[in-house]
């Protein structure tokens, strides 16, 4: 399904997670864009348990955004919480992290989440 | 399949090198293993039952460089391996020591920044056996000398606990870090600081006079640089020299070292500024150009005696990541701000009171200052459970009630009411040392507690009106005195609270409005019981003073109508431009009505009964029920921007005579008083724009921070 966000912006394309195929694709995104290393274990750990809170955004045949998440029980309330969200530099602004976001809430939101947290670093530049 | 494995698949010669028991034997298994993953489709998994989150989280992929530490450099080496190949030569030339101590001044400040001691200040290998280098005294004295200061950071580190780990790593893994004597370690360096001192003199010809008989060896070799690397060694002495004296008297209780602290900082940027000029000498003299991101030493040349891997097997049960150190300049720049830090927190007094402690507090907190100034200030403010390390919190209270004499101490100390409200203030005072995300996380827990001492008031109350100031005539007086306070305390935290979430970029543009508009509330009750303090207090001598006092302190207290001008500015003109479909920003996302966002933002507020609770039906009844006109509202909103304008002015025209008023707080003043001209002049533009144009969505307004990091400045674009 194409999406066309906002005027003079090249289309992307939101596909949901399907399968292995996929899955160096999503690796090797991550890797380049964030500091922190995750093995391999970690992707299978969310992505296998968790397929339909992960999304990626193509433009064209290259993938330049995704994210990853999970959710369950949490004390007396079921949560969602974003594991890694990631959009390449030069295609940041223009909502394609607040699309990949949304989409994932979502599906959390249908699965009865009450609430979504997320981690993020503060830089002090 | 496990037919096919036998011993016999095991290559003869194999067999013998792996170790066997009596019943086992080593078999290859990757034959097996390959025959089993065919069987597997794509996607499918094998998962253990224990290996979840933390196993996967806490697994490595050997030779990935981003988590193998080992991949960068090659070999595994221990110390013992290390010296035996030379690679921590004790007779280094002048040259080569100069690089040693910039290398080792980036790993100390890359520790600070957050990297372990293992792969930082100890990947130093003279520093994991210092007695072998004595034979060298530069290198001896100054490596001692930066063992013994990195101890007094960490200690001083240690007691605050306001830290994760991310901020700074204070384990040490028994690395050696506490070695005795370590305190006469000023005497080594000032020895050596004469010998080259002596050396420097020798190498500008001021010797001449002396006799022929005493002979100076020079430094190091070249004539023509004697006296650059005599230079580039004595202000990396001195200034090592001097940091040494402000870490440790920063360190001293009840601020009785911040005089000496204060001069040594002086010295410490004298000399870390000669440093910074030494690059020019040092790097001349290397050939080979290295990129400014990536040298450590002036020079640019790699220091010797270094090696990040040595500690691979005394660090943490997990391997470490590879880390890389700050750069050369980002060094010196990190030592200059870290100074400057320390030094303004030498200039405050330990005589402020709390309300001048917290505005202090928070002017320091817009220097965005490191982890290391914000822990020796919490030290300087709270050691042993006293203000400044100094005064118990029921003396503090007395002092800020303004208690007669009358009132027996004892009696106070013991009151319920009085050492929680102690405990609590000094908590406050804590938390406002540390970073922005924890103090918005421990003031949110903080105003609950606040909340409750305001609710407990009664039962609390009782005994210290009855009991402890029971001899008092005026008890009403003092009950509304002492309440007052309680109340204005939070409404402080609750006003501290909202504003942080600006400066965390914690709120959305569309939830602005309501967040001024809270605010405006909270500050404007924060104000009533201030004015109520101003007006009851019965024995205030300064009372009559203040009337007609110029003082910036007392104009700046009464007149923190200026926040609530520019909060009633703000709110009043998102209201308008969203009521006129110029703003663009929905208030309701897809996930979350207005209303739900109103109630998880002030979730916290309703629990507390001062500022009283508003309700979101007290918001729209501000928004939209009103029936005024759109033009009528950018009218008032315009007003109160200008009423501000006219405050600004006289806050200036004080600010100017003044002269009770300390440098730093007269700096924090005009700063903010700037900032805010700024916001309203560029917002009351944006008014006479929208003002003029027709009503609906022919213009969008926007918001951002370019000035002050809460008040926002509008700016328009025409659609």
């Amino acid at each position: 399904m194409d999406d066309e966000n906002g005027a003079a912006m090249v289309p992307i394309r939101y596909v949901s997670y399907q399968g292995e195929e996929q899955l160096p694709i999503i690796m090797s995104l991550i890797d380049q864009e964030l500091s922190e290393p995750y093995s391999i274990f970690t992707y299978r750990y969310f992505i296998t348990l968790w397929p339909q809170l992960c999304f990626m955004a193509f433009h064209e045949d290259t993938c330049v955004g995704t994210i990853v998440c999970k959710m369950g029980q949490h004390r007396n309330t079921f949560r969602g919480y974003i594991a890694m969200l990631v959009v390449i530099k030069p295609f940041r602004g223009r909502g394609i992290a607040t699309e990949l976001v949304t989409r994932s809430i979502q599906n959390m939101r249908d699965a009865g989440c009450e609430e979504v947290t997320l981690e993020a670093e503060m830089h002090s530049d | 399949m496990a037919e096919a494995l036998t011993a016999g698949e095991l290559p003869a010669d194999d067999q013998k090198h792996f170790a066997a028991g009596d019943q086992t034997v080593w078999i290859d298994a990757s034959p097996f293993i390959s025959q089993v993953c065919k069987d597997l489709d794509v996607g499918q998994l094998v998962n253990g039952e224990n290996f979840s989150l933390f196993e996967a989280m806490s697994a490595l992929e050997i030779m990935d460089p981003k988590m193998d530490a080992g991949m960068a450099g090659s070999g595994v080496i221990t110390l013992e391996d290390a010296i035996d190949s030379g690679k921590a030569p004790v007779n280094i030339n002048i040259p080569e020591l100069v690089d040693v101590m910039d290398h080792l001044l980036a790993c100390e400040a890359s520790w600070h920044r957050g990297h372990s001691l293992a792969q930082t200040v100890f990947s130093c290998l003279y520093l994991l056996n210092l007695d072998r280098t004595s034979s060298n005294a530069l290198l001896y004295s100054y490596c001692r000398t930066v063992r013994a200061v990195c101890s007094m950071i960490r200690t001083a580190i240690s007691t605050v606990l306001s830290n994760e780990e991310e901020d700074l790593f204070t384990l040490a893994f028994g690395l050696p870090l506490e070695a005795e004597g370590d305190g006469k370690c000023l005497s080594a360096l000032h020895a050596v600081d004469e010998v080259v001192t002596r050396k420097l003199k020798g190498s500008k010809g001021l010797m001449a006079k002396k006799q022929p008989a005493e002979e100076m060896e020079p430094l190091q070799d070249d004539p023509t640089l004697e006296e650059g690397y005599c230079q580039a060694v004595l202000c990396r002495l001195r200034f090592r020299k001097a940091f040494y004296h402000v870490v440790a008297n920063m360190n001293k209780a009840q601020g009785r070292g911040l005089e000496m602290a204060r001069k040594h900082i002086a010295v410490a940027l004298l000399e870390l500024k000669s440093v910074q000029k030494s690059t020019e000498f040092l790097s001349r003299c290397e050939v080979e150009r290295v990129s400014q991101i990536e040298k450590t030493t002036a020079s640019g040349r790699q220091a010797v005696g270094f090696d990040p891997k040595v500690n691979r097997r005394v660090s943490a049960p997990t391997p470490p990541r590879s880390i890389s150190l700050l750069s050369w300049e980002e060094t010196l720049n990190y030592f200059i701000k870290l100074l400057e830090d320390l030094e303004t927190i030498t200039s405050f007094s330990t005589n402020l009171s709390l309300d001048e402690l917290f505005q202090t507090l928070v002017d320091f907190q817009k220097r965005e200052p490191d982890l290391v100034p914000r822990a020796f200030l919490q030290l300087l403010l709270t050691q042993d459970g006293k203000l400044f390390g100094r005064d118990n919190m029921c003396h503090v209270l007395h002092r800020t009630f303004s208690l007669p004499e009358s009132v027996n101490n004892e009696v106070f100390h013991s009151d319920n009411f009085v050492s929680k409200s102690g405990q609590l203030t000094l908590y406050l005072v804590r938390v406002l040392c540390t970073n922005m995300s924890w103090q918005h996380r421990k003031l949110g827990k903080l105003l609950s507690e606040w909340g409750v001492l305001l609710q407990q008031g009664d039962t609390l109350f009782d005994s210290l009106m009855h009991k402890t100031l029971g001899s008092l005539e005026d008890k009403e007086l003092w009950e509304s005195v002492i309440m007052g306070w309680t109340a204005e305390q939070t409404c402080w935290i609750s006003t501290h609270l909202l504003m942080l979430g600006f400066q965390l970029h914690l709120y959305a543009p569309a939830e602005y409005c309501m967040i001024y508009w809270y605010l405006d509330h909270a500050l404007l009750t924060e104000l009533h019981y201030k004015q109520l303090k101003e007006r009851k207090h019965p024995t205030s001598v300064e009372l009559k003073e203040r009337k007609h006092s110029t003082n910036v302190e007392t104009q700046d207290a009464i007149g923190s109508h200026r926040r609530h001008h520019i909060l009633c500015s703000l709110s009043w003109m998102i209201a308008a431009l969203t009521a006129d479909r110029k703003f663009s920003e929905k208030s309701q996302t897809i996930f979350n009505t207005e209303q739900e966002r109103f109630i998880q933002r002030f979730d916290l507020f309703q629990k507390v009964p001062i500022p009283q609770p508003l309700s979101y039906v007290h918001y729209k009844k501000f928004t939209s029920q009103r029936n005024i006109p759109i033009k009528e509202q950018y009218f008032w909103s315009s007003q109160y921007f200008m009423t501000l304008q006219q405050h600004l002015q006289d806050l200036g025209h004080c600010l100017a005579k003044s002269t009770t008023i300390s440098p730093f707080s007269r700096l924090q003043r005009t700063r903010e008083i700037n900032q805010l001209k700024h916001v309203a002049s560029r917002n009351l533009i944006v008014l006479k724009i929208v003002d003029d144009a027709e009503p609906g969505d022919n213009l969008m307004v926007s918001f951002d921070f370019p000035q002050h990091p809460f008040f926002a400045v509008a700016s328009v674009k025409k659609l």
